[in-house]
């Protein structure tokens, strides 16, 4: 994840909007954007969120509006690296597993320890997103190391061919 | 008559910052009447859709006010919409939440007042 992260939290219900905003605000220096529909978070997505807070339930105020499930796909299909957590007042399996089949990186059910479960989720993307930066490292480093050994037995075999360096040890 | 509501989660929550548990209160009372009167709307029209929206909204906000036994209520009504299977008890249960509801507003009103 950026440095400086920014966190999307989409719930057209305002208290659990803001008690989301609130709790995540005192967890670190993110930047928060709210929003009341998924409509609104599409049009927003230009500015690359790290992390989508996105309610499964969005038609409490506009029957019309697009549910989370939607909203979900639209954002993984527009920016696959947005990891998006899912909020639903259903404690159920099914709903759970369709999300995470979309893409969502996890599954929290409104309540008191809910809140608890976004921050735990956080630090989940924040451990994700060192492991990849490490796996990076790991992997230029190898790269490095293999294309240094692979010069040096081209340089020997050169001078080797040109009679520059021998076999036997000077020492002999 | 005993208290509906328990405000210890959102004490908790709010770390004793007095004035973000009276902004969360606030919230309540500015949107559950107005969720309870779509409830109330719905099962007139028999709108088991936006019944089972409107119960669902209600429920998460009651259970931060520690309304357990209303949120269990508002369970069964959603699930009643949902699966439109007993219905016939849906009437009853909306008059016990209304009662629940306005019970609620008269403690955090007074919640609120006090603090």
């Amino acid at each position: 994840m950026a440095k400086n992260t920014l966190i999307f939290v989409v719930d057209d219900d305002l208290m659990q909007q803001d008690m989301l905003k609130d709790h995540l605000s005192a967890m670190s220096n993110f930047t928060i954007k709210t929003f009341s529909t998924g409509e609104e978070c599409l049009e927003q997505l230009s500015q690359n969120p790290d992390v989508v807070f996105l309610d499964y339930h969005l038609s409490s105020q506009n029957a019309n509006a697009m549910d989370g499930l939607d909203i979900l796909r639209e954002i993984k299909a527009k920016n696959p690296l947005t990891e998006v957590v899912m909020l639903s007042g259903q404690d159920k399996i099914e709903v759970a597993v369709d999300t995470m089949k979309y893409g969502a990186f996890d599954y929290i059910v409104k309540g008191e320890s809910a809140f608890y479960r976004a921050e735990k989720a956080v630090y989940n993307l924040y451990k994700m997103a060192k492991l990849k930066r490490d796996a990076g490292m790991y992997k230029t480093f190898t790269i490095t190391f293999g294309l240094a050994f692979l010069l040096m037995i081209i340089l020997v075999v050169v001078l080797k061919s040109k009679g520059l360096i021998s076999d036997r040890a000077g020492w002999f | 008559m005993e208290k509906i509501t328990d405000l210890a989660f959102l004490q908790k929550f709010s770390g004793g910052d007095k004035a973000r548990l009276k902004k969360y209160v606030d919230m309540y009372l500015q949107t559950a009447g107005v969720q309870m009167q779509q409830v109330e709307q719905s099962v007139a029209d028999k709108n088991w859709t936006q019944l089972k929206t409107a119960a669902h909204t209600l429920k998460s906000q009651v259970g931060y006010m520690g309304m357990n036994t209303t949120q269990e209520l508002l369970k069964s009504v959603e699930e009643h919409a949902m699966n439109q299977t007993g219905l016939e008890h849906v009437d009853a249960k909306v008059v016990q939440l209304k009662a629940m509801i306005a019970q609620s507003e008269i403690e955090l009103r007074s919640f609120l007042a006090e603090n």
